[in-house]
């Protein structure tokens, strides 16, 4: 490739205009004829058996059309991993917010009215919410499995014992992390309309060709009875996975014979969606005097919540992902699932590597001061480099870690504010209440690595495919398999074709999923989308220009291997005054096959992935890996423990930037809810009830929480990935609340290893150190 | 989340509004910015038969000032019609600072002055301030109009001195003798929290003494509370570091916060210790009008 025109330019994204106008359509603007509204009846208590449903006053409502208990619904259990949850409870509830019942009305006033009607009576059980005490061998059971246990693991790299001998101080430490939530903007929900015999499903999520497999399976039909479309998401970050309630919606839809929508509101969100695993983490590290890591050893316990979704895969990357950006060589992890009387939990940004590395990019902090060194020489000592193979079997064939450390603590002034602990200067910044010699400030740094697709996560192939149409009028029309969700996928592919094909970004069309048109993909996640649907988009494209060649080469009198397509027309490389317009050249296809669309087609399947082992977890699991180093700066009140951000430098290794001002926006939205993670959020839940199911106090960072966040963007030039991008999605928000937790120490001296990191936390520990 | 069912009605005057409420009595509510009412309403909180909207009365709205009397703010007058008024920056910057301090931009614009006092929530954010420059309240029923002070305003959470027919229709704000003053707000972020702690006070010098001082806290007792025993720490002293600092203990001390999801009581009554100091330093030092 030579000089590229489009990618690597930052272009707005195609759908902004849409979506700022608030013309976009997303699940709850769609409004078919007849429509029924859906609300479902959750669990009051967090654990209780059910005894009786009664839905005869109900079903009198007037308005109402159809009632759903689990008599009605197939007992068929569901779950990615464990299958271990129905659509509606059977016979126990299991937190508060478990899905009992469910309603079909003319509106939502109807609805809700109905669901006051239902009577149901409950025997209450032992409730268990905290998962270390939920693996006592007296605990309450959540599920009939022993000691609450639903997953464990357990592997090793080297000589652990060897590893603590060879090593010149050993620490250990134990860090908790919070139960958080994704807070997309748009609630969870979905359209279901079955009719002709057919189910066709507004379904706005990260894996709809996947999904509609399994909830065919759930729902005892065939695939080719459900058409799966994807309107406008409002976000997802991993959420937006399977969920009962878009099994209720469709069993609603199928009784009523009436098309049904179920959105939920924001407090059912806070109950009774899949947040993110809280884990509980004792790391031991053995170190070298020259800061070279000999052993790593970790014992996890996460809390799974009620039922099983994601979580086992979660916990595993947990369990070692991070240990992939060091040359590590003697491991030992222990890890355990635990279940609990709670919402279940699942896929968040980063997917249990933000959880690991805030326990490890502490443990790199903590070493480094007892040896006496800056930490950036003891991530520089041990990081990986291009062509290594880590400890798990990650083959790295870019790999731009150490340029992301170097170039983002010369940003942030590294060298000159980094001071040892305890000689941090009086600040000269006088605040409104003149209170400037109470502040302290320091800085700290923290570092991730991520994938780019994993293989193992989706086990039935790696890999994206993609097929752009092209009719007389000459636009491009790409269909791929691959999800929009607000990450901007359709304007990456957009610029890609738009690239390829010598047009601009406007004149290429990108359609929303449809399963019965689109090509098979797995979706959005494991940070995929760009790198594996970016290289079957090309390929595409490249298809659909060779068949155009051939036609264009007759019109040119020409080789169409000498054909160029540059500025919309297609040339003899090197004779641009003899062009012909892109458009004749697709009508010309066009008519000469009677009004057949010319249609180029692509897929990519990448040769160097493989299923992890399911024991050792050993095996390169993904193209591509992709790297961040993030250095904050904070200034803590030293009277109340409130830390103010003061400026942020993320650094990310993306092999090649397609789009700066979308990744720009990647890193700085991954901050920001990184920030949150680190400061401000977590779902309290106390006796297994939600006691902030609001943003009142389920504190997201405002704009004006936010410091300046600075963007360095690496390009390592991935071998494989498009143009040699890898992903940037997921690891933006990783290394964030270490980053603050390391920069918190520097300031003060103090370490909070539990999250959020509160003000009252901060001023606990300060109190606590004598201060 | 849906709002039931109610009667909305419009009154073209005052004297009518108070006739309204006079007639439905505990049925009915007054809606006047509606960021408070509207959403207990929608969580079931509150259900009124009738709503008795504010819209028209032009009177409620707005800042004046009064020679002899002081500043007059209208019960209608929007937290960010407040934050933007000149006769408030010029002579009372700490009210417009307080106001800029509650909620986010938007609810700014709808929330009232009026409602942030009617409302009664402990951690409101205008009360302290007000109080702590003796602010009194102009209520208008149907038997006429009396005034009380916004110190005397509160009765509880939720509860106010204001009868079933009686409207908060002013605030007045008497001229002030080189008084400083500030509101200092603990909240866990800087937009759309309520004050975890918020301390109000207002000092009048004379050379070094401090002639009067006012402390009132906010979100650490059930209605806005006067910090009286810190008060007197200072009242007619010469103001000294170590002085300010025995105030800040002592306002700490007499405080009465409880454990909630934003703070334990202990941690409350560290920030009323600390925010007491900074508030108070602040005020001997600058913004005196």
């Amino acid at each position: 490739m030579s000089e590229l025109s489009v990618v690597g330019k930052s272009v707005p994204m195609i759908d902004a205009r849409e979506k700022v106008t608030g013309e976009a359509k997303y699940v709850s603007d769609v409004k078919l004829p007849g429509m029924l509204y859906g609300r479902i009846l959750r669990s009051p208590l967090p654990h209780a058996r059910i005894c009786s449903i009664d839905t005869s006053r109900a079903a009198r409502l007037p308005g109402v059309k159809a009632l759903l208990t689990a008599h009605d619904t197939p007992k068929v259990k569901f779950g990615e991993v464990i299958a271990d949850e129905f659509p509606l409870a059977v016979d126990k509830v299991r937190y508060i917010g478990d899905h009992v019942a469910a309603v079909a009305a003319v509106s939502e006033d109807v609805a809700e009215e109905a669901l006051e009607l239902i009577e149901v009576e409950y025997d209450e059980l032992p409730v268990v919410d905290d998962p270390l005490k939920a693996m006592d061998s007296d605990a309450p059971l959540v599920h009939d499995v022993e000691r609450n246990i639903a997953n464990q693991m357990s592997f090793s790299r080297g000589d652990i014992t060897q590893g603590f001998r060879e090593a010149d101080e050993i620490i250990e430490e134990y860090f908790e992390t919070s139960l958080v939530h994704q807070c997309y903007l748009e609630p969870m929900g979905s359209v279901a309309d079955y009719s002709g015999g057919r189910l066709n499903w507004y379904l706005p999520v990260h894996i709809p060709s996947v999904m509609r497999l399994t909830y065919a399976k759930t729902l005892g039909v065939s695939a080719d009875a459900i058409r799966v479309l994807s309107p406008f998401v409002g976000g997802g970050f991993g959420s937006k996975m399977e969920y009962a309630p878009h099994l209720i919606c469709a069993l609603l839809s199928k009784k009523a014979g009436r098309p049904v929508r179920i959105v939920n509101s924001r407090v059912e969100e806070f109950l009774a969606t899949m947040p993110r695993l809280p884990m509980y983490i004792t790391l031991k590290l053995g170190v070298k005097r020259d800061g070279k890591i000999t052993a790593k050893k970790t014992k996890i316990i996460a809390d799974n919540g009620a039922y099983t979704h994601y979580a086992p895969p979660i916990l595993s990357t947990a369990a070692m992902r991070a240990d992939n950006q060091f040359m590590l060589e003697n491991i030992e992890t222990e890890a355990y699932l635990v279940y609990t009387n709670k919402m279940p939990t699942s896929c968040f940004r980063g997917f249990g590597n933000p959880q690991m590395t805030f326990a490890l990019a502490q443990g790199i902090d903590i070493v480094a001061e007892r040896l006496g060194l800056d930490p950036v020489d003891v991530l520089l000592r041990n990081v990986v480099r291009k062509g290594d193979v880590t400890a798990h079997g990650w083959y790295m064939g870019s790999c731009g870690i150490d340029e992301c450390i170097q170039r983002s603590t010369e940003e942030a002034g590294w060298k000159e504010k980094r001071s040892p602990r305890g000689e941090s200067v009086t600040l000269p910044r006088i605040d409104s209440t003149g209170t400037n010699e109470d502040k302290r400030r320091g800085i700290g740094i923290a570092t991730c690595v991520h994938v780019s697709g994993n293989r193992s996560f989706i086990k039935m192939f790696e890999g994206s495919s993609a097929f752009i149409r092209v009719g007389d009028d000459g636009k491009p029309l790409l269909f791929t398999g691959e999800v929009e969700l607000g990450q901007g996928s359709r304007t990456i592919f957009a610029q890609i074709v738009a690239e390829e094909l010598g047009l601009s970004v406007d004149d290429i069309r990108v359609a929303m999923l449809d399963t019965d048109v689109s090509p098979f993909g797995l979706g959005a996640f494991a940070s995929r989308t760009t790198t594996l649907g970016g290289k079957a988009v090309v390929a595409a494209a490249r298809d659909l220009r060779a068949k155009l060649s051939v036609v264009a080469s007759d019109m040119l009198e020409a080789n169409p291997h000498d054909l160029q397509f540059a500025g919309g027309a297609v040339f003899v490389k090197g004779s641009p005054e003899r062009a012909v317009p892109f458009v004749a050249v697709a009508t010309r296809a066009v008519h000469q096959k009677s009004g057949s669309p010319v249609i180029g087609e692509g897929s990519f399947t990448p040769d160097n992935v493989v299923i992890a082992d399911p024991q050792t977890k050993f095996g390169n699991i993904s193209v591509a890996y992709s790297f961040g180093a993030h250095v904050v700066e904070v200034e803590v009140d030293t009277r109340t423990g409130k830390v103010d951000l003061i400026n942020y430098v993320a650094a990310h290794d993306t092999g090649k930037t397609i789009n700066p001002m979308a990744a720009e926006g990647q890193i700085e939205g991954g901050v920001a809810q990184g920030l949150g993670y680190a400061l401000t959020e977590e779902i309290v839940i106390q006796n297994g009830r939600v006691l902030n199911p609001t943003f009142l106090d389920y504190r997201l960072m405002t704009p004006l929480d936010l410091p300046p966040i600075r963007s360095i963007f690496v390009e390592s030039d991935d071998p494989v990935g498009p143009y040699g991008a890898k992903s940037l999605g997921e690891p933006t928000l990783i290394p964030v609340a270490a980053a603050i937790a390391n920069a918190i120490y520097n300031a003060v001296g103090v370490r909070v290893k539990s999250l959020p990191i509160t003000a009252e936390k901060v001023r606990d520990a300060l109190r606590n150190k004598g201060n | 989340m849906i709002v039931p069912q109610f009667e909305y009605l419009v009154p073209q005057s005052l004297q009518e509004a108070c006739a309204l409420l006079g007639q439905h009595g505990s049925k009915a509510k007054v809606l006047s910015g509606g960021s408070d009412l509207i959403v207990k309403m929608k969580n079931g909180l509150a259900k009124p038969d009738y709503l008795v909207s504010l819209k028209n009365l032009d009177e409620l709205k707005g800042v004046r000032y009064e020679a002899g009397t002081g500043v007059i703010i209208g019960s209608r007058t929007t937290h960010n019609q407040v934050i933007a008024n000149p006769i408030l920056r010029e002579k009372y910057p700490s009210v417009c600072a307080a106001a800029a301090t509650m909620a986010a931009y938007q609810i700014r614009n709808i929330g009232t002055i009026g409602g942030n006092l009617v409302n009664a929530v402990p951690s409101a954010d205008m009360p302290p301030i007000l109080i702590a420059l003796g602010a009194q309240a102009r209520i208008v029923g149907t038997a006429g109009e009396r005034v009380v002070r916004v110190e005397d305003f509160f009765l509880g959470p939720g509860r106010t001195v204001l009868g079933q027919d009686e409207i908060l229709a002013e605030l007045v704000i008497p001229d002030q003798a080189t008084t400083g003053s500030n509101y200092v707000k603990f909240g866990l972020r800087r937009a759309g929290a309520l004050a975890v702690v918020g301390v109000a006070s207002s000092v009048t010098m004379a050379g070094d003494v401090a002639k009067d001082v006012r402390i009132i806290l906010g979100a650490v007792a059930p209605i806005p509370m006067v910090a009286r025993e810190a008060e007197n720490v200072l009242r007619g002293k010469k103001v000294s570091d170590d002085l300010i600092q025995h105030a800040g203990k002592v306002a700490a001390v007499e405080s009465k916060p409880i454990n909630d999801i934003r703070g334990s009581a202990e941690y409350r009554r560290n920030l009323v210790d600390v925010l007491t100091r900074r508030s108070l330093k602040a005020a001997i030092e600058k913004g005196h009008v």
